[in-house]
């Protein structure tokens, strides 16, 4: 019951979040918003497979993880918008910081790579690192005087992150049969992409 | 020669036979038909191969390997094209669409040739659904790289993303599809739905 309530709430944050990004798309806000759109609507279908799937069969995928390939998707085009982001500021001097926060994922990979696949970890964990990366580097670098949109968008960035790492080293561990560390970790991912979402209205063109 | 090969001959031959009176973006659609076709030819047989080699089952195989194969080979000639080719973006999205109208082409025929469609709402699945989320698919994944490929940095991981994209669609899909009833119907709405919202944005967009 705890699970179906967390994949609900998460079903419908993510429908409010693609909604969003289409409109702010669709009315020429830039394309940003379309690599937005990328990631609320691939993290949306990976979810939407997931649940259909356990729904219908009664289990999850057995031969090939389609939802993580959606899930990896998602995060991609996450990289490219602070990618993007970075991109479009003036450049700035190296961040250690950023790269503790990349090499941060090099002892959570060793963990997950021992409860699941290689390669999908290798992919997963390289493309977390990058965002990692850039998410605390706009965070370092974002200009402190004028509108500090750009920097609140990137720490919003770097709370979903964090969050997303809590789901996957809590579920390492935990179960979804009741409120776990898991389903609070997830509940947090949920509630980070609304922060994420209204940083962006407040950040991007 | 095997059933599969007949059909493509069949299907393929008018397509192949018009090409030297076409010119423009008639030849790039009707190429990029046969290129289509081919691609679903292929699939069959990668398809069959993998199922066999992990060793899942007919439903495991339709849901869960079948999504990956088909749209990855769905997008060699389209990555082909882009590559060495450097079309246009009109032409360039032409040639998604047209890929995707020859793939779903002959696997209708494939499933028609089976004697499976024997009432109309089967008819009707066919149809709207499955050749409708294959061009579904091919618009996304077209209208995506029109744009990640206009700056190098964005060309390999836009694609991926978009590949993945297209494979967890194709997948949703087969899931809903294998579950029956209202499942069913949703399945046909998915990509009908998807089709319009891509319209309507590009109208927006447009004005």
């Amino acid at each position: 019951m705890v699970e179906v309530l967390d994949n609900a709430f998460q079903l419908a944050v993510l429908i409010v979040c693609l909604a969003v990004s289409l409109v702010h798309f669709s009315r020429g806000h830039g394309d940003e918003w379309l690599m937005a759109s990328g990631f609320f609507g691939c993290y949306l279908l990976g979810l939407t497979y997931w649940i259909a799937y356990l729904m219908v069969f009664g289990e999850t995928p057995r031969y090939f993880y389609v939802p993580d390939v959606a899930w990896a998707a998602s995060y991609v085009f996450l990289l490219m918008l602070v990618a993007a982001l970075d991109e479009r500021r003036q450049p700035c001097a190296p961040v250690p910081m950023a790269w503790v926060a990349a090499a941060a994922m090099v002892p959570h990979f060793a963990l997950y790579v021992t409860h699941g696949d290689v390669l999908l970890n290798v992919v997963e964990c390289s493309i977390m690192a990058a965002i990692g990366y850039f998410a605390v580097r706009g965070i370092a670098s974002a200009p402190v005087e004028g509108p500090e949109g750009d920097r609140r968008l990137h720490a919003a960035i770097l709370i979903w992150w964090m969050a997303q790492l809590a789901v996957w080293t809590t579920s390492c561990f935990w179960g979804a049969v009741s409120f776990t560390p898991y389903i609070a970790s997830d509940l947090l991912v949920s509630v980070s992409l609304l922060a994420l979402l209204l940083e962006m209205r407040r950040a991007l063109p | 020669m095997t059933f599969v090969e007949n059909i493509f001959v069949l299907l393929a031959a008018p397509l192949l036979a018009c090409l030297p009176f076409v010119k423009g973006r008639s030849r790039v659609m009707a190429i990029f038909m046969l290129c289509g076709m081919t691609c679903c030819l292929l699939s069959a047989y990668v398809n069959a191969f993998f199922i066999g080699w992990v060793g899942a089952g007919e439903v495991a195989g339709a849901v869960e390997v079948a999504p990956v194969v088909e749209e990855t080979i769905k997008l060699l000639p389209i990555l082909f094209y882009l590559l060495v080719l450097e079309p246009q973006v009109e032409d360039a999205e032409l040639a998604i669409v047209a890929v995707s109208v020859g793939f779903a082409t002959l696997e209708s025929g494939l499933y028609l040739a089976t004697g499976e469609l024997t009432t109309p709402a089967l008819l009707a699945l066919r149809g709207m659904g499955t050749s409708m989320m294959h061009l579904t698919t091919g618009v996304l994944v077209g209208y995506g790289l029109t744009r990640v490929w206009t700056r190098p940095w964005l060309k390999v991981a836009g694609t991926t993303g978009l590949l993945c994209l297209a494979m967890t669609f194709h997948g949703l899909y087969n899931v809903l599809v294998a579950a029956g009833g209202m499942a069913q119907t949703m399945a046909v709405c998915l990509p009908l739905l998807t089709l319009a919202s891509v319209l309507l944005m590009r109208l927006r967009r447009s004005h």
